[in-house]
């Protein structure tokens, strides 16, 4: 069983990962960060496919050759056990050994990077005699100092590129032969539910010719990065040969293999059991799938795409014209942009809290507060404010400003808006200036909280929320119960990432 | 004696209902391919995937 239009929520690893497994969006389940930074965050803690197929009596293991499997990036939380190996090692082998040792309901988790390291797969390797390429017996991304191989992607043409990630990809078809030949041998492969998916694509100079070609993944939100196959065989080979061509999400498949075993799903899965469409019943052409990229935003619904990223702004696509992703019509379609937008709108108010921001302004001044984001502000609206007035939002295509206009003494606003994975800037105006930096203060209302304050210039962000008699104290937290854990990579590690590129 | 035997049977019945599952619970096999894009299955190219697609 296939499906064919398949949609990773990220076009990251660790984000798309944590949606994978617990079946909730980016902005739900908070984990992410960006890896050219070096900033991550895991996941909030929730139930996912693994503590429920544990629940349920099986037993789990991980196997990856990845850094992100390690226990720290919040993946691998309720796994019984997870490996991550040398990157030079196929994890399938490891995964094939202990679905064969474990005698009762394994449940194995397998992620490789064998097609994601195609930049090192060097010229040279002689063709076997049938025309097939030769594949290298490991692929040591180390090696050559390039971990993720950002640089050595950005470095080569686009014809090496296509060339090398289309190898790569035969190599792993190479390796996931020998997988399924061992099972079949041992008797388990066709009594197995198995699922095939990737994390994210791939971009490989698509789009425009020339400087306009796309390259790499996570900072877009194109088909080519979004799409990724899924391939579902369930036992005995039940629905073998279907395909779903109507558009699911990534966060369906735990719901999905749930319901194919007759286990149920946790509450806080967000995706859909695609059971149904698998077993025939028509699935909705034109029902959105939602994604986030490092700090940007895309929704596709029916034939059309809606993408935001901080290079590039608002773009819309019509993918059956354009299947190449390559005219922007978000002008000339200001209707259909304006409805994906409000798609996006609802989508990103369900997944997470709200902006909450505590004012104390001096008695009897006009004092305002705004709250100024760098992304894109589809919503963006008081939820509460302890007053009852003098609040203002004002939005535009890009960005919004809202302002709470207060008089004397404390209150609250808490402040909903669709900005889960960006900054925001407090400016304070006392009757109607720009206020002396010297009479505001500032403090993150939680230190663990995984958005930081711009202060304005001048202001103390470390300074106790007090409650000066002559200023403006200011504090804020994002969506504080529960925070996600910013994680502390160990020197090691770290330092790998960034002799691989992946440093600022 | 009854009252404890009855005890001990409502303690394990959950357990043993899931000893049962367990034992005839199909492997489950769940494999992330990294980068992987969806228009690279096709058989010239992942002629091992695309044959699970049949």
């Amino acid at each position: 069983m296939y499906f064919s239009s398949a949609y990773a929520q990220a076009s990251w690893t660790v984000p798309s990962h944590a949606s994978l497994l617990s079946s909730r969006y980016a902005a739900s389940h908070g984990a992410g960060g960006s890896p050219t930074t070096l900033e991550f965050r895991s996941p909030r803690p929730a139930p996912d496919l693994v503590s429920q197929l544990r629940a349920h009596g099986y037993a789990a293991d991980a196997y990856a050759n990845t850094p992100y499997f390690d226990g720290r990036f919040g993946l691998t939380a309720h796994f019984d056990r997870a490996f991550v190996l040398p990157p030079v090692t196929d994890p399938l082998p490891s995964a094939a050994d202990w679905l064969l040792a474990t005698a009762s309901a394994p449940f194995v988790f397998a992620h490789t990077y064998a097609v994601h390291n195609y930049a090192d797969l060097q010229d040279g390797l002689p063709r076997r005699p049938d025309g097939r390429w030769r594949c290298p017996a490991v692929v040591d991304p180390f090696k050559r100092g390039s971990f993720a191989l950002m640089r050595g992607r950005s470095a080569l043409s686009c014809a090496e590129s296509r060339a090398r990630y289309d190898r790569a990809a035969w190599c792993f078809d190479e390796a996931l032969d020998r997988f399924v030949t061992r099972l079949k041998a041992e008797g388990l492969w066709d009594r197995a539910l198995v699922a095939i998916v990737a994390d994210h694509g791939e971009s490989l100079c698509d789009g425009a010719a020339g400087r306009g070609a796309r390259k790499g993944h996570g900072q877009l939100g194109h088909e080519e990065q979004l799409r990724v196959p899924w391939v579902l065989k369930l036992p005995g080979g039940r629905f073998g040969g279907r395909r779903v061509e109507t558009p699911v999400e990534l966060i369906d498949a735990a719901p999905t293999i749930l319901a194919a075993l007759g286990l149920p799903a946790p509450e806080s899965f967000q995706g859909r059991d695609r059971m149904p469409e698998a077993a025939g019943a028509p699935g909705d052409p034109a029902a959105p799938v939602f994604a986030e990229t490092d700090g940007g935003f895309a929704v596709r619904a029916g034939g059309w795409k809606l993408l935001w990223s901080p290079s590039t702004g608002w773009r819309l696509h019509d993918l059956t014209r354009d299947p190449g992703e390559t005219r922007d019509l978000s002008r000339k379609q200001e209707g259909k942009r304006l409805e994906l937008t409000a798609a996006l709108h609802d989508h990103l108010a369900r997944q997470h809290g709200p902006w909450k921001v505590r004012v104390r302004g001096p008695r009897g001044r006009d004092t305002r507060l705004r709250l100024s984001f760098d992304a894109p502000i589809v919503h963006a609206a008081p939820v509460f404010h302890e007053k009852g007035d003098g609040v203002s939002v004002a939005t535009d295509a890009v960005n919004a400003t809202f302002v709470s206009q207060r008089d004397g003494d404390e209150d609250w606003l808490l402040v909903e808006t669709s900005t889960p994975s960006t900054r925001a800037t407090l400016l304070v105006e006392i009757d109607g200036a720009p206020a002396d930096a010297s009479l505001i203060h500032t403090a993150r209302g939680d230190a663990a909280g995984p958005q930081p304050w711009t202060v304005p210039p001048g202001a103390d962000a470390a300074a106790a929320p007090s409650a000066p008699r002559d200023g403006v104290t200011v504090w804020g937290l994002l969506d504080a119960t529960p925070v996600t854990r910013r994680i502390e990579l160990p020197p090691a590690l770290r330092e790998a990432l960034r002799r691989a590129g992946y440093a600022p | 004696m009854k009252t404890s035997l009855l005890a001990a049977i409502v303690l394990l019945a959950p357990a043993h209902a899931r000893a049962i599952a367990a034992e005839t619970a199909p492997p489950v096999i769940l494999i992330s391919v990294d980068d992987l894009r969806e228009d690279r299955v096709r058989p010239d190219l992942m002629p091992r995937l695309s044959a699970l697609l049949e």
